[in-house]
């Protein structure tokens, strides 16, 4: 009896750790961050975030070329600690939310670089207009929330040129033509 | 030179276009009926500020701002049309009527799509398409009857004051073209005062209208400018039918062109003054 206790508790083990292999997340708004930072009339960098994120992430580190992510932002949540750039932000010099309400990354592939770490190429979409660009992501980790949910984390940091978006007001000189941006990802699985 | 070529290069186009379609080095025998190079002129002045500003726009568009710079294209041969092949068919309101209401769809799609529902879209696209057709009738019929500097200055007044508005209220990029636009019809105003008797009519304000339309729509729908500045900034060329009272119109020359550049002037500054105390009222200038 205690030998088939003790195989079928292997196999359950074996099933559970498979299934955290492969699994499907959901990104959580709460403990997500996407940062960037742009040149300010050539002297020093301004900061700014976007609030409002969501996606899914489907990871498999045994087989990451079949992982994907998908995150969408909120183009309105814009928040340069500034309320006035801000609105400046959302109309028809930047990001013209209300003509295009989201920012968003599709992956299209995962290609493994080192023990954690992955080149996502994916389209990025801003403004309308999609580009194809490759961004070297961490897998930060795993963990367990209070409430028992199983989480991981990604992060990844890659430089955009805003005017291939058609953002080009304030070139070359008022704001910077290069985005840094850094996108942290905590993700719950579903 | 790179600051002022949005400016310098859309009057250039416009300039040559006025002086080769009005052999204005004639300086007399001007037909006043106008030509062809009003409408070719305006549209080619406006795309060329899209382009220097904003890039060469995608095609098929993607967004408004690029239905705008290439409906210029549709803009430029309907007033060529009109002016070489009478165009008779084409000025009938129900023509108009429904190229405002394609018009509006084309620009506003986004919001069409994304904000309003049901009767909301009927209602917005039905009062500007309206609107549209209105002010093309006013502005082609002024056009008709003032030939000379003073009708193509008071465009030039009103759309470096909606440059100023535009600006104001968040859309620094449409306050430029708007720019562009002013220069553009600048041009018409120093050729006109060079050959008197130069026209705007037949074609030119096929171009002009839609495109100025454009850009206050533009500025109100995606961008913060006020639904007063808006109403204002649209109802400033009604403005000029004042211009054609007894009193005025047998005013000296350059009084009666004063005059209309003060008439067309006057709502709009009162839009930009409204942009201005809202944009003032706030403390967190950056």
């Amino acid at each position: 009896m205690k030998f088939v206790q003790a195989v079928f508790g292997t196999a359950a083990m074996v099933l559970a750790s498979a299934s955290a292999f492969g699994a499907d997340f959901n990104v959580d708004a709460v403990h997500s961050s996407a940062i960037f930072k742009v040149k300010h009339m050539g002297a020093s960098y301004t900061y700014g975030r976007f609030n409002e994120i969501a996606g899914q992430i489907s990871f498999d580190p045994s087989k990451p070329e079949a992982s994907s992510v998908q995150v969408t932002i909120q183009a309105e949540s814009v928040d340069t600690h500034n309320e006035m750039r801000d609105r400046h932000l959302r109309g028809p010099d930047f990001f013209d939310t209300k003509e295009h309400p989201t920012l968003s990354f599709k992956s299209t592939a995962w290609k493994k670089t080192g023990d954690r770490t992955y080149d996502v190429t994916g389209e990025i979409t801003m403004r309308g207009k999609s580009k194809t660009i490759t961004v070297p992501v961490e897998h930060v980790g795993d963990g367990k929330d209070p409430r028992g949910r199983e989480l991981t984390g990604f992060h990844t940091a890659f430089r955009v040129d805003r005017s291939e978006f058609g953002i080009v007001y304030g070139l070359p000189d008022g704001a910077g033509k290069d985005v840094d941006i850094i996108l942290s990802i905590e993700a719950i699985k579903k | 030179m790179t600051v002022w070529l949005p400016i310098v290069l859309p009057a250039g186009i416009a300039a040559a276009c006025l002086f080769v379609s009005w052999r204005a080095w004639r300086r007399r025998n001007l037909n006043p009926n106008g030509h062809w190079g009003g409408a070719l002129g305006i549209a080619a002045a406006f795309f060329a500020a899209h382009v220097v500003l904003l890039g060469r726009p995608s095609f098929p568009p993607g967004q408004s701002a690029e239905w705008l710079a290439w409906m210029a294209v549709p803009l430029a041969a309907a007033g060529i049309a009109q002016r070489w092949w009478g165009g008779r068919w084409f000025a009938a309101w129900p023509v108009r009527l429904l190229l405002s209401i394609g018009f509006c769809i084309l620009l506003l799609r986004a919001r069409i799509e994304n904000d309003w529902y049901g009767s909301a879209v009927y209602l917005w696209i039905g009062c500007l398409a309206v609107a549209l057709a209105a002010q093309w009738f006013s502005l082609e019929s002024l056009a008709a009857i003032r030939p000379g500097a003073s009708f193509p200055l008071s465009l030039a007044v009103l759309c470096v004051v909606s440059a100023g508005t535009f600006t104001l209220a968040g859309s620094a990029s449409i306050g430029q073209i708007s720019a562009a636009l002013a220069a553009a019809c600048g041009s018409a105003v120093i050729l006109a005062w060079w050959a008197a008797g130069l026209s705007l009519r037949g074609g030119a304000m096929t171009a002009f209208v839609p495109l100025y339309y454009g850009l206050v729509l533009r500025s109100y729908f995606f961008g913060e400018l006020t639904p007063w500045s808006a109403g204002l900034l649209l109802a400033a060329p009604f403005a000029l039918w004042y211009g054609e009272l007894r009193r005025f119109r047998f005013a000296r020359p350059w009084k009666s062109a004063l005059v209309r550049a003060a008439l067309i002037a006057a709502p709009a500054l009162v839009a930009l003054g409204i942009e201005w105390w809202s944009k003032a009222r706030s403390e967190e200038m950056y």
